[in-house]
């Protein structure tokens, strides 16, 4: 308090600051790294092997027209170009999205198992994609089909009624959310039962979908879909001070200035919207937003403006990892990927951090 | 250090067709040290919460500082009044120092996050609580005693002029009942912090603050010393029980209940007598307000 040891102590507090920022710059990183890896391995590996440097020759050919010799067939640069860097980028962005929306939900409903699909979400776009496949007609809106466009739709609407059901979401109502929202959930997984029961042979689509995959990833896709997502994880990093004054509940966030109703509102929105997204986009990925915001957690702790952009970066980069693993052994679907890796990753970094906060 | 805290006109609340609060009128001034008690459902909590914002009022206006409530914006009621919370769950794992910076977040810029100066206001408050020892460790592992302690200390990190405390010594035993009263104690006459807290122990109330509070059935019933709130004759009339503790009850002073707590068996106090103003003798179901 006095101002005589001022110097020392500023010292000590600057030195325990480095300390503290280290961890997460640590981590950063190594996400970082990790990504460029990840991005690399999508772009160089498949059923055809596409050598790194022609890799590289190919994009510094066609994306910045630079004057390299054509050293490559024109089938290995279609297969860059159109398919591998837009799948890439797609699952990029999906995990970059599933990991925000996954931060922002656990931290609104304050509930450690709340994952992007959980108010209902997973269930109207199911919902929705199922409806798609049944419907006979076919439309395509900038490269989304009837199936995406009715997954994208059926999760906001899922959302939306489950926030109007609930009352609003006022002060310390967040419980009802979350009940309304299994109950609203449960309400169209029947209704998904049911229209799967009338599939018949297009049984298949409907589970291909639930299930995940970037196989029809496509630049048009991408014109939509990374916009939506990647301005909508900036808006919600913008707002990481709000999600660190709801770690305490409603009334002391409150009490900490933060206009809970309209914060949540706007964090709600975003991160439902980021999910509709990312399930148009590539159908349902499960375990990414719920195991990567906590695997950060347990490095870096709760703190909102370290977790969201950490895990952002991480959940890029595993579900670039799971794609290629998906991919590889001949389109398995995605989902299944990230639960058989992230289930037992999440257990064994559970045990292994559960000291973890103490010095 | 002069100036009026905390003023409330005429104040009254409503919970749909139930009236919470009527008719209330309290001021405190800058430095002062109120204790509001009664019986559960009497109306305590309903008032912090108008004070602190959580309730909207149907009636009358509450002023922090001079300034009405609703003309305060949020950023700036933060930085002057500062709330200990009650009951908390936290949702995963934190350290105490990351539990009381929280309290540096309406100080804190949107964008850019702590600076240093939030990270030595950090460490003051945590000095000041006395829990300089706790930083690293796990929040969700301390005992309530300690738990009390952090979460003043993240009040005391909000830097705010009036500190607002709802059963702070609820669930302790004496030792840290005790030891978070002397706190409060301390920070109100070093630091000239304001300080209203709503307690149910009678005999604590009477022993560590010099202005109490009576509030029974929606309004204020008694305001001023101990010794002329406590009566036989009100204590019987509010909580409906025998009060023939009462005589020992108004006769302490601070210190002698600072003996009994350090030295509860010896003390010329029987500890009895102490608790006697505690939930258990409120008869009937009690939720908690």
């Amino acid at each position: 308090m006095s101002t005589a040891q001022a110097p020392e102590l500023a010292a000590v507090r600057m030195g325990r600051l480095e300390a503290f920022r280290r961890r997460p710059l640590l981590l950063g990183v190594a996400g970082v790294a990790l990504l460029v890896v990840a991005v690399a391995a999508g772009i160089v590996l498949g059923n055809v092997p596409v050598p790194l440097a022609d890799s590289v020759a190919i994009l510094a050919h066609r994306l910045f027209s630079w004057p390299v010799a054509e050293t490559w067939s024109p089938a290995m640069e279609t297969i860059v170009v159109e398919l591998r860097l837009p799948r890439v980028i797609t699952a990029l962005i999906v995990g970059t999205g599933l990991a925000v929306a996954g931060t922002t939900f656990q931290g609104l409903l304050r509930n450690p198992l709340a994952d992007p699909y959980v108010l209902g979400t997973a269930s109207g776009a199911a919902l929705g994609a199922a409806i798609g496949v049944l419907v006979p007609v076919q439309i395509a809106v900038l490269g989304f089909g009837l199936v995406n466009l009715l997954a994208f739709g059926g999760a906001l609407l899922a959302v939306a009624v489950v926030y109007r059901l609930s009352g609003g979401g006022g002060v310390g109502s967040m419980t009802s959310v979350l009940l309304t929202g299994y109950a609203v959930g449960s309400l169209l997984a029947a209704g998904l039962a049911m229209a799967m029961y009338l599939a018949g042979a297009n049984i298949r689509q409907i589970f291909f979908y639930l299930l995940g995959s970037f196989a029809q990833s496509s630049w048009q896709q991408l014109l939509v879909g990374l916009p939506v997502i990647v301005i909508g994880s900036a808006l919600i990093m913008v707002r990481a001070r709000s999600l660190n004054a709801l770690l305490l509940g409603d009334d002391a966030a409150v009490h900490l200035g933060l206009d809970v109703k309209r914060e949540r509102m706007i964090l709600l929105a975003l991160a439902s919207l980021i999910t509709a997204a990312a399930v148009a986009l590539a159908g349902l990925i499960g375990f990414v937003g719920l195991v990567v915001p906590h695997v950060v957690r347990l490095v870096v702790g709760p703190n909102a403006r370290l977790v969201l952009p950490l895990s952002a970066l991480f959940g890029a980069s595993f579900l670039v990892f799971a794609d290629l693993a998906a991919r590889i052994p001949g389109e398995l679907p995605v989902g299944v990927i990230t639960a058989i890796v992230g289930a037992p990753v999440f257990v064994v970094l559970l045990r292994r951090f559960r000291g973890g906060y103490e010095v | 250090m002069h100036g009026v805290a905390v003023s409330v006109r005429g104040l009254l609340l409503t919970y749909g067709r139930r009236t919470v609060l009527h008719d209330v009128d309290l001021e405190v001034a800058a430095g002062e040290r109120v204790c509001l008690i009664g019986p559960n459902g009497a109306g305590k909590s309903s008032l912090l919460r108008c004070l602190t914002g959580l309730a909207p009022t149907a009636l009358g206006v509450v002023r922090i500082d001079g300034v009405p409530l609703a003309e305060m914006s949020r950023d700036r009621m933060a930085r002057s009044v500062a709330v200990v919370p009650g009951q908390v769950v936290l949702p995963f794992a934190m350290r105490v120092e990351e539990v009381v910076a929280l309290g540096r977040i309406p100080h804190e810029h949107r964008l850019s996050g702590p600076r240093l100066a939030d990270v030595a206001a950090v460490d003051a408050a945590m000095e000041r609580a006395g829990i300089g020892d706790l930083r690293g460790r796990d929040a969700r592992e301390l005992s309530l005693g300690e738990r009390q302690l952090v979460l003043i200390a993240m009040a005391l990190a909000q830097q705010g002029q009036l500190l607002i405390l709802d059963e702070p010594t609820v669930h302790l035993d004496l030792r840290h009942q005790v030891e978070v009263m002397q706190l409060l104690v301390d920070l109100n006459e070093r630091e000239g912090l304001t300080i209203i807290a709503v307690l149910h122990d009678l005999a604590l109330a009477a022993a560590m603050f010099p202005r109490i509070v009576l509030i029974a059935g929606g309004t204020i019933a008694a305001d001023g010393p101990a010794t002329s709130v406590l009566t036989q004759d009100r204590i019987q009339d509010v909580y409906g029980v025998d009060a023939r503790f009462l005589p020992a009850l108004t006769g302490l002073s601070a210190g002698s209940v600072a003996r009994a707590a350090a030295v509860p068996a010896a003390g010329p106090v029987p500890s009895s007598a102490i608790r006697t103003g505690s939930d258990r003798t409120v008869p009937g179901p009690s939720s908690r307000t």
